[in-house]
């Protein structure tokens, strides 16, 4: 009797087990999504109000245990302050030659783009992948594809997934996300990769492609999923792929993904 | 019906605080699992028998606003309140602070299981190779953080569970779900 009734139980198990595996790798496309739908539309003032909320808390947190480092951070921005004086002067006469080298480049400037601005409402928690959810979504015409961009041009993710108000954007440090992106300084082209949410990495540089640490990487258009010029990050490190054929570069992003709070969709 | 209901809300409450609320008050952005904590401390007071369905429906839930494929966590916070049933079937004991250490032990190792078969899944399509695979799998920092927030939050929630029981003068025949 006893091993009859284990033997039920194991059966009863192993049924849940194989039908969530059965969900995991075979995953049924868009037959959860109308149920994601309604729970995310149900959920969105909630996720809203919690985010923001804790955020500012979360800014005094910081605040608080950065009050050590004020003073160093002081010091030190009084005299990048001096020098950055002296260097405005010599840069209201470089502005002309920049101007110039930019349409040169053909660097995407905000201008040119047709902006949705959004506020960061979630984010992934470690190890789940590298996303945020916005608060803008179908009814404001976005669409999955689109490019997420902060202040001046410098790319972050892509939409991946769009609700009625809200938009997954899986950011560029996701291990799923390649972009096709070039060193803006020697026109090396590369492909761009996240690193499981730790960071980024551009790889496949041909050897005869010449990479230098301290060089900007923007996008390079090509491919057609992402505008020309926009800004990801500066090279780090350089260094050679194990099988000695491409050269790879560890890239450090302009802006931390972690502290996102306003984004912008390039809407096409 | 309406304690049904009302358990549904609160995993959905549950599931947004993990996502949206504990990422900006912690440092590194790694969240404690609440849901699994809640989920363990139902097992190990209640049993699996009552709780078995609900670890499904809270699995399903995160999945939902995690954005993981749907089974993920369903799969993850099934088998770890099959463990914890069977295992506090012969550990729990009628004594507080001994009940408190075993439920806090079972919220740990819970956190390392949790960790490993979301990894697993969430990294199946992993493009680099083995040692980035592994890396990324056996990260002992996000480990380590995790298993300290867990181990805090159940702290807080045990009390509070501990303060309403005895405010209402509720034992735990009396939060079974009809």
């Amino acid at each position: 009797m006893l091993k009859k009734y284990f033997i039920l139980k194991i059966i009863k198990i192993s049924g849940i087990v194989a039908i969530c595996l059965f969900l995991i790798f075979l995953n049924p496309r868009g037959f959860f999504k109308p149920v994601r739908q309604i729970f995310l539309e149900i959920a969105y003032p909630f996720q809203k109000t919690f985010y923001l909320a804790s955020e500012k808390v979360g800014h005094t947190f910081e605040f608080l245990s950065s009050i050590s480092d004020l003073k160093q951070e002081n010091e030190s921005l009084t005299a990048r302050n001096n020098q950055l004086t002296y260097q405005v002067t010599q840069l209201i006469n470089e502005k002309k030659e920049n101007e110039t080298l930019r349409e040169q480049l053909k660097l995407a400037p905000r201008k040119q783009h047709n902006l949705k601005s959004a506020w960061v409402i979630a984010q992934a928690s470690q190890g789940s992948g590298s996303w945020i959810l916005i608060d803008t979504g179908a009814n404001d015409g976005i669409q999955i594809g689109m490019p997420v961009i902060v202040s001046d041009g410098i790319l972050v993710g892509k939409i991946t997934a769009v609700e009625k108000n809200s938009s997954k954007v899986r950011l560029l440090t996701d291990s799923l996300n390649a972009v096709n992106v070039i060193d803006a300084e020697t026109q090396a082209k590369g492909l761009l990769k996240g690193r499981y949410g730790l960071g980024l990495i551009v790889g496949m540089v041909e050897q005869t492609d010449v990479l230098k640490v301290g060089d900007n990487i923007i996008t390079s258009g090509l491919g057609g999923g992402m505008p020309k010029g926009l800004l990801i990050g500066k090279i780090q490190q350089v260094s050679n792929t194990a099988d000695k054929l491409f050269q790879q570069a560890v890239i450090i992003p302009k802006v931390k993904y972690s502290k996102l709070t306003v984004v912008f969709v390039i809407k096409k | 019906m309406y304690q049904k209901i009302l358990l549904v809300i609160i995993f959905i409450l549950l599931a947004v605080m993990q996502v949206s609320l504990f990422p900006n008050l912690l440092p590194y952005q790694i969240t404690p699992d609440l849901v699994l904590i809640v989920i363990i401390i139902w097992v190990a007071k209640q049993g699996l028998k009552k709780v078995w369905l609900w670890s499904i429906i809270a699995g399903f839930i995160l999945d939902i606003f995690t954005f993981r494929l749907i089974g993920i966590n369903i799969l993850a916070l099934f088998i770890i309140a099959c463990g914890v049933g069977s295992l506090a079937k012969r550990f729990l004991t009628a004594q507080k602070t001994t009940a408190f250490l075993v439920i806090l032990g079972f919220v740990e190792v819970g956190t390392i299981v949790n960790f490993f078969l979301l990894n697993i899944f969430t990294l199946k399509n992993s493009f680099f190779s083995l040692n980035n695979f592994l890396e990324s799998l056996f990260n002992p920092t996000i480990l380590a953080w995790k298993l300290l927030y867990n181990a805090g939050l159940f702290i807080i929630i045990f009390w509070l569970i501990n303060k309403i029981e005895k405010t209402f003068h509720l034992n735990s025949g009396k939060l079974l779900i009809k």
